[in-house]
């Protein structure tokens, strides 16, 4: 046999037999080694499971009548509250009681319920008074509730009816609707409220502009029609749901100038485009900047002061109303002064039936700083832009008269109400504190025939306390509360009638002798305004 | 010797040869893997654990819904985010002592008729005790990974008590009974009775019998 072909031979069975062990042994566990490899875990980042926690920004308040231990709940939080438990903690004769009521279920967003705490006293807790409310929500918040003790109101109380009835069981909430035909929009002048003539309306409120004058002039309305604004550019947005129906939305656009594609509608001067009733043709609501807005934020300062960064609108649907206002010189408007129509907008931030909120806002265009006018960045034009500077010669009042309030009938009465807001100084600074929303009781006087309203007793919300809560780097703002107990005069004093009012201003215009200083303009957001009488008893 | 026999050791010796080395190669190479697997498999194993004690850190919360200063009693609130239902396991301590597992309860609701909490005693369980020892039972989370329970609570300048017990909270789930997703809070009671603040909740999870550290809050 020739040397070569053992060679041969040896070169081929050495390499089968080697394949043969690596497949049999080596293999499988290097192929078991790979899988281990690629299933075994990395550290994960931690999950977004916090999620499922909810912060919420406003606060729970609650009305307790000792006599009749009914105790009314307001969800003044801002959302929706699935309750999982309520924890009443009792104060009995120097014990205290734990109790836990889980009947509540959901409480809507302005909305209330009431409910006997006597069913959950147990026999051995004597003379109960609540120490404290916690509410328990589903989602795991604990929220603590703000408890009005009528007891100790009325006997705390210095007011001309105070401590004089020792019963007043709560009658049912009535939440205020803003917009219905109830209110009379007057307007404040002087010491009295004065009902302003019905041919004018709520004109001649605001002044705006300083150097030139210009105002808003209600230029085109188009009913119940399709619209089109193609990318545009837009200064400021405020979306919400339309409070007749929440398949709606109200929109109120602020911008320099705009071309509207449907209907065809062009103007160069500064404009306000109020769209109401609007069913969108697209998934989203509108598109800001590319990018799609699908439901209004709750926060009404959340999309603005967008132009900063120089973005485009883009909206297409069907609107039952639409009204464009631009703002011209006074000589063109006939007048100089605007109403309050291109200023305010009906509108919720949460789909639920029943609320209807009002936004106030003359913020135009731009945030400024304590040397720049607030509509415009440039001092030397303060001037020319300064234009867009308002501020109310007269306050807008809204005077309730759906509830008729009589100190015969009733010892006092109490109000809460949820606001939001919002200014363009981001300095926020101003030299002098002014009011800017006003929430109290009017009485009705008549002489002659004739109606007066004389404010009677009053709280005023002022800048510096409203702008505690808000900011603008980046737009913000968190949701207020506050809740108002107002004693109605006695009886003996005659047999008097009260309405619940509201009053709302831009007190700002500028500083004469320093005008990028108090060049603020705002934006107020009532959400929800409530009134609770309380009834006197008979005999 | 012929040329034949000269051929037939030249082929054996190259086929022990490589047989042998073919033998090191696998028994290095088989040596290679165990030791790679069984180090994959404890760092899968430490990263599986150190993954769940991440996740239930930020599943499980701890709320105080309010503390009754006339009766030296806290109410607490436990939850988990994603609904799965499951026993909380709780080291408490206050003003530098570790409290006993009779003084922390749970309330459940079933039991209460009336309303009014705890007031019979069948309302309030007692929790109990999953661990009772030394700080060094029990490990934690800690950001540079996992220690035990003396190390980090020296680090944290929390107090080294000589005794820890760790107590067991069934969710409310577990003693109502119900099924499926858990959305109900469980609530706590803490008797505080004679002790003085901070009070820290040291929340803990159980992983192969071991209970870790994952949180702590400090409601008081």
């Amino acid at each position: 046999m020739p040397r070569s072909r053992y060679k041969a031979q040896s070169n081929v069975i050495l390499p089968a037999i080697f394949l043969a062990v690596f497949t049999i042994a080596i293999a499988p566990l290097a192929i078991f080694m790979i899988q281990v490899g690629q299933t075994t875990p990395s550290e994960k980042p931690l999950k977004p499971v916090l999620q499922g926690s909810r912060f919420i920004r406003g606060e729970m308040q609650g009305v307790y009548d000792e006599n009749s231990t009914g105790l009314l709940l307001i969800n003044n939080a801002g959302e929706d509250v699935d309750v999982d438990r309520l924890i009443i903690q009792l104060l009995c004769s120097g014990n205290t009681q734990t109790i836990g009521v889980s009947s509540v279920g959901r409480i809507h967003s302005g909305g209330s319920v009431s409910l006997n705490v006597s069913q959950y006293i147990s026999t051995t807790c004597k003379d109960p008074t609540i120490k404290t409310i916690q509410v328990v929500s589903q989602t795991g918040v604990v929220m603590p509730v703000r408890v009005v003790s009528l007891k100790e109101l009325l006997s705390g109380s210095t007011g001309p009816g105070g401590g004089t009835n020792t019963s007043m069981p709560i009658a049912s909430p009535i939440t205020i609707d803003l917009s219905s035909s109830t209110f009379s929009g007057v307007l404040y002048r002087g010491g009295s409220i004065v009902t302003v003539d019905p041919d004018r309306g709520m004109t001649g409120g605001l002044q705006p502009g300083h150097g030139y004058r210009w105002v808003f002039k209600l230029d085109k309305v188009f009913n119940n029609v399709a619209i089109t604004i193609w990318n545009q550019p837009y200064r400021n947005i405020w979306i919400g749901y339309d409070p007749r129906n929440p398949s709606r939305y109200n929109i109120l656009i602020a911008t320099d100038y705009i071309v509207i594609t449907t209907p065809y509608y062009s103007t160069g001067y500064y404009t306000r485009v109020k769209i109401i009733g609007f069913t969108p043709s697209t998934p989203y609501i509108v598109k800001l900047g590319g990018i799609e807005v699908y439901k209004p934020s709750e926060n009404i300062a959340n999309p603005l002061f967008s132009f900063q960064t120089g973005q485009l609108i883009y909206l297409n649907g069907i609107a039952e109303r639409v009204e464009i206002y631009v703002r011209i010189p006074e000589t063109q408007a006939g007048g100089y002064t605007t109403g309050y129509e291109p200023y305010m907008l009906y509108m919720n931030t949460k789909p639920s039936q029943g609320l209807k909120g009002l936004l106030f806002t003359t913020i135009d265009r731009l945030y400024g700083f304590l040397e720049t006018v607030n509509e415009y960045y440039r001092v030397t034009d303060f001037i020319r832009y300064g234009l867009l500077n308002d501020y109310s010669i007269y306050p807008l009042v809204f005077i309730y008269t759906g509830y008729e309030i009589r100190n015969v009938n009733h010892t006092g009465v109490i109000l809460t109400l949820q606001y939001q807001f919002i200014d363009n100084d981001a300095g926020d600074y101003v030299t002098v504190d002014l009011p800017i929303m006003e929430v109290g009781l009017v009485e009705l006087v008549e002489k002659e025939g004739e109606k007066y309203y004389y404010v009677y007793s009053y709280r005023t919300y002022n800048y510096v306390e409203l702008t505690r809560y808000e900011d603008i780097y980046p737009p913000s703002t968190g949701i207020q509360s506050d809740i108002l107990f107002f004693p109605l005069p006695d009886p003996s004093t005659g047999n008097r009638t009260f309405y619940v009012y509201l009053l709302i201003r831009d007190p700002y215009w500028y500083r004469w002798d320093s005008p990028t200083l108090d060049d603020i303009d705002i934006a107020l957001y009532i959400e929800q305004f409530t009134l609770i009488p309380l009834r006197r008893l008979k005999g | 010797m012929s040329l034949f026999s000269r051929l037939t050791l030249y082929g054996e010796a190259t086929l022990t040869t490589t047989v042998l080395l073919i033998g090191v190669a696998l028994v290095t190479g088989i040596g290679i893997l165990s030791y790679t697997v069984v180090t994959l498999g404890n760092y899968r194993s430490q990263m599986d654990l150190v993954n769940t004690l991440r996740y239930e850190a930020g599943n499980i919360f701890v709320n105080t819904i309010l503390y009754d200063s006339s009766t030296s009693t806290l109410w607490l609130l436990f939850k988990r985010l994603d609904g799965s239902i499951g026993n909380y396991y709780v080291v408490v301590e206050s003003g530098g002592v570790y409290l006993s597992c009779s003084r922390i309860q749970v309330y459940n609701p079933l039991n209460d008729a009336n309303g009014v909490l705890c007031d019979n005693p069948w309302e309030c369980l007692t929790t109990s005790t999953v661990y009772r020892g030394g700080l060094k039972g029990v490990y934690a989370l800690h950001p540079s990974g996992v220690i035990d329970f003396e190390s980090y609570a020296r680090a944290q300048k929390y107090p080294l008590g000589s005794i820890i017990e760790a107590c067991r909270i069934p969710s409310v789930c577990i003693l109502t009974g119900k099924r499926g997703l858990c959305n109900d809070n469980t609530i706590v009671r803490v008797d505080l009775s004679g002790l003085t603040m901070p009070v820290r909740i040291h929340v803990a999870v159980e992983y192969n019998r071991v209970l870790y550290v994952v949180g702590t809050y400090a409601p008081l």
